[in-house]
């Protein structure tokens, strides 16, 4: 057994000497001064030869405890007496510590071992909090869907760091001067996981299976701004209609009406491409396991054990394949916060999100809390149909009776910003700037409490009402923050106009019940941005279809017309400023009364670097992510 | 024999066409809808949507299609998981909910009976205090607390220290997941527990009748040993109660239990049953239930079954006199 060099010994002394400490104390607690003396000697002896045999047979990696045992003979017989000296109470139980400490030696060292002989791959750890509802782009649910087909396929465009639309699986596109036709010239030098091209006829393939109700029949009407879309899928036209063409290496999409962000809709998850000889074959079930899901995209799945584990690598067709650093994502998929954090902090995982309550915790065991705007707007949706929440002064007074600083603070007390208009914080505007610092605050009907008592009783004038006969219903969702927010608001307004609220936090499935029979007067919603642009929180609103229910819908002349104005304005600015002003006319006449925009706390790893965050899908961007040592 | 088992089977078989039925309509009663959000969905998307799940047949025919389709062995395809059959489901996460389970019922039930005989063998002494407060300490704290503390204290702080010590990134109790042997220790402990305290409480109360019965004397008198009186004597008369309440935890304990699955990451059947409830995935949660209640019904079977071997004085049929 060779000595230890003098420089890995100061290196590494503290461990070995900690090591040696607890093999002592362990060993001796409780002997007499004379006995403790001699079981030193004899443990000694003991792990000697226990070592050295080691060593000849090379049974078993031992470099760990036989440098132990090598400091646990250089300590001198004195230094270990003086500290055996101040031993005190004898603890039977702590002889099965130094078993279990002698088992995990050994058993530590041949794992080291078994991880510094492994190639320097780069392999990444993140958590998703529930399994992704299927691999197929074209149908799915959910974030964790979004996340992860975001990183397997490869869309005509790309959002890049700066949340611009970039070329993807397209290399350039032209617009027609009316806004109408987009013409995609897609890359011939990308290719699926399974070596076959990337083709333009991917894409048409992809909108084509949900408008024959071969798949996602659920997001078909995001579709439907390609001409024709809405009439094949009810059956009205045949397929060959459809506004999308592939011919050769060009992809034609033509428009129902002008979309200047249409760029942009192309990074959502519905328009991707999917390889119509691999998903034919396997019927509806494309998606749904590892074997059965293809990738055009920076990664491929290589094995899916559901609801447990997902293991991405990096797909070598990828045309940027040379610019994705990462060989290997391993995705778990830990349902509890609590566990996911517990990881985090262990190092088993590189990136967590967290909620507001869990802040505190992180930061207290020195962990760097970041947080970003997940463009998510939260209001209060009034129903017309009723008569109290269809008055617009008690709008304008509820409105008014909220102080959103406060609420924030002191209500929500996470990474979320008072609301400052219907579109929240996050989404991209003009100019580099985002749509909030383009616009700026458009919130009309903002904390005053003393005008919220005149808009109320002139509210209550117009109704011919008591304050006392008013019993609002709040519906919201029975998820964090909402339950509290549901409750903070029933308070704020029953202690502001003497009203009786009716907070209802309700369960998924009642809850979408209630909305869909509108029995409420106000809901809290939390909306997501479908695609980046202020288009995708307001395009309700305009020319709305009359629902089939016959509730009373919001419908204004002066919003359609700045709406119509920024459909057909070729000038980014001048569009995000007709948005602008027609969300001011949402501000005025508030069918919605917007409180907070979300935000989401989160952190990194240190050896994790290039994780970007946007407020649409995929949230989490980690394409360009690399790990540094 | 036979003649029992084949009016078992009959009974049980009807228990499950009850219970179905009783889910199937239940479910349906549900307020809301799959797919239904936030979302204002054109008419023609609803529509599709209701007629790939089936949604818009009448209850009774979309009722009697669903039975035609269980007994080919088809439970449908989930609405959360897209296009994924049940059963494939059930086969995959199934697996890993019987082995936690009956890691927990083996560590349960043999900790429980230990603990129980050396109770009643040293009643109101030191130990069996000790043990009878620890059982009710083990029956009354809840598994999500338990889970929680555990995972902090063995997989965080343990790991942490071990960390330290070792420098090593090797844990002996991993946070969640999983994947090998030690992965199973804390969930298949903190799921044991009840078990464990429950049968403890049964064995002990069930030995004590036994001690003080005349056949133990008469045992004693004879110049057993002590530990044939216990193993030959006691036992086999205490078992039979304790053996009822194992007979009840199997079917509970091996389908699978949400809180300790979520805790700790576990691919089993639990999450799913209790998340299809709420996101109104009908076939997921009738389909369960379906599984769960021939097992159920099943095991009860065998448990009954099994009396006979336990107490040969138990007699299953009548005999023709």
């Amino acid at each position: 057994m060779p000595p230890l060099s003098e420089k890995s010994y100061t290196t590494e002394r503290r461990d070995y000497d900690e090591l040696a400490m607890l093999l002592l104390t362990v060993s001796f607690r409780g002997k007499t001064r004379n006995a403790r003396a001699g079981a030193v000697r004899g443990q000694k002896a003991q792990f000697c030869s226990v070592a050295e045999s080691a060593t000849d047979k090379k049974r078993y990696p031992h470099r760990f405890f036989a440098q132990s045992i090598i400091i646990y003979r250089h300590t001198e017989r004195r230094f270990i007496m003086k500290h055996l000296v101040n031993i005190n109470k004898p603890s039977k139980r702590f002889r099965s510590i130094l078993v279990l400490a002698l088992a995990l030696a050994l058993v530590s060292s041949s794992w080291g071992f078994a991880q510094a002989a492994s190639a320097p791959e780069k392999v990444l750890n993140i958590a998703i909090a529930s399994e992704p509802s299927t691999l197929d782009p074209n149908a799915g649910i959910g974030e964790t869907w979004m996340f992860t087909v975001g990183h397997l396929y490869e869309p005509v465009t790309r959002l890049d760091t700066s949340n611009e639309a970039v070329p993807g699986s397209a290399l350039e596109w032209t617009v027609s001067d009316d806004g109408l036709t987009y013409v995609f010239t897609i890359r011939d030098d990308n290719g699926w996981s399974n070596g076959a091209k990337a083709t333009a006829a991917d894409f048409e393939y992809g909108v084509k299976r949900i408008l024959q109700h071969k798949s996602g029949e659920n997001w078909a009407s995001l579709v439907f701004d390609i001409k024709n879309a809405a009439q094949i899928f009810a059956g009205a036209l045949p397929v060959e209609e459809a506004g999308i063409k592939a011919e050769g290496d060009k992809l034609t999409i033509t428009l129902e009406a002008p979309e200047p962000y249409f760029p942009k809709l192309l990074t959502f998850a519905p328009y991707f491409g999917v390889n119509e000889e691999f998903v034919e074959p396997t019927g509806d079930k494309y998606g749904t396991e590892a074997s059965l899901t293809l990738s055009n995209g920076p990664y491929y799945v290589e094995s899916w054990i559901h609801d447990d584990k997902l293991v991405f690598k990096k797909n070598p067709y990828y045309w940027n394949a040379a610019n994705i650093n990462i060989d290997t994502i391993n995705i778990y998929i830990i349902p509890d916060e609590n566990t996911r954090i517990n990881l985090f902090q262990n190092g088993d995982i590189d990136y967590v999100e967290f909620s507001g309550a869990k802040k505190a915790v992180l930061e207290s065991s020195g962990i760097e809390v970041k947080s970003y705007e997940n463009g998510r707007s939260v209001y209060l949706d009034a129903n017309l149909a009723n008569p109290v929440s269809g008055n617009l002064n008690i709008r304008k007074a509820l409105s008014s009776a909220i102080d959103r600083d406060i609420f924030v603070k002191g209500v929500l007390k996470d990474a979320s910003k008072p609301a400052e208009g219907i579109i929240p914080f996050g989404i991209s505007g003009a100019e580099g700037k985002s749509f909030r610092d383009f616009i700026g605050d458009t919130l009309i009907y903002e904390y005053d409490p003393e005008k919220a008592q005149e808009y109320f009783q002139a509210g209550l004038d117009e109704l011919g009402l008591e304050a006392s006969d008013i019993t609002l219903t709040l519906i919201s969702r029975n998820s964090e923050p909402y339950v509290t927010a549901n409750a903070a608001l029933q308070e704020i307004f029953q202690e502001t106009f003497g009203i009786k609220v009716s907070a209802e936090p309700l369960d998924r499935s009642s809850y979408s019940a209630r909305r869909s029979d509108y029995s409420y007067d106000f809901c809290i919603v939390s909306w997501g941005a479908d695609w980046d642009d202020a288009t995708t929180f307001i395009h309700g609103f305009y020319l709305p279809e009359v629902t089939e229910s016959g509730r009373t819908v919001y419908s204004s002349e002066t919003y359609n017309e700045f709406y119509r104005t920024a459909l057909f304005e070729k000038d980014p600015a001048l569009r995000q400023k007709a948005l602008g002003d027609a969300e001011r006319v949402l501000m005025e006449d508030l069918p919605r009364i917007p409180v907070w925009s979300e935000g989401q706390f989160y952190a990194v790893a240190d050896r994790l670097t290039g994780v970007h965050n946007r407020a649409v899908v995929p949230y989490v961007d980690i394409v360009w992510a690399d790990i540094v040592q | 024999m036979l003649n029992y088992v084949l009016k078992r089977i009959g009974i049980s078989l009807l228990t499950v066409f009850f219970i179905t039925t009783l889910t199937y309509f239940l479910m349906y009663s549900l307020p809301g809808k799959p797919f239904l959000g936030d979302r204002d969905l054109p008419a023609s998307v609803i529509a599709a949507v209701n007629s790939k799940y089936g949604l818009d047949l009448p209850m009774h025919l979309r009722y009697l299609k669903y039975l035609s389709n269980v007994i080919k062995g088809d439970f449908g395809t989930s609405t959360v998981y897209t296009n994924r059959d049940i059963t494939s489901i059930i086969v995959q996460a199934f697996p890993v909910s019987a082995s936690l389970g009956l890691r927990a019922l083996v560590f349960g039930v043999i900790g429980g009976l230990l603990f129980g005989i050396y109770s009643a063998l040293h009643h109101n002494k030191l130990g069996d205090r000790l043990s009878t407060v620890a059982a009710i300490i083990g029956v009354s704290i809840p598994s999500f607390i338990l889970g929680t503390m555990l995972q902090y204290l063995l997989g965080v702080k343990f790991s942490g220290w071990i960390k330290v010590m070792f420098n090593t990134k090797y844990q002996l109790f991993p946070l969640a997941r999983w994947e090998s042997f030690r992965y199973t220790l804390i969930p298949t402990f903190v799921l044991g527990l009840g078990s464990l305290a429950s049968v403890m409480r049964m064995m002990r109360s069930s030995m004590l009748d036994v001690v003080n019965q005349d056949y133990i004397k008469t045992a004693k008198a004879k110049g057993l040993s002590s530990n044939e009186i216990t193993w030959k004597h006691m036992l086999r008369n205490a078992i039979t109660p304790v053996y009822t309440v194992i007979g009840g935890m199997v079917g509970v304990v091996v389908t699978g239990s949400f809180v300790i699955e979520n805790i700790f990451s576990i691919p089993g059947l639990g999450k799913y049953f209790v998340n299809s409830v709420t996101s109104n995935d009908y076939s997921m949660t009738i389909g369960l239930t379906l599984f769960f209640s021939i097992f159920i019904v099943f095991v009860n079977l065998i448990v009954d079954l099994g009396y006979g071997l336990i107490d040969p004085r138990v007699r299953l049929e009548r005999k023709a006199r």
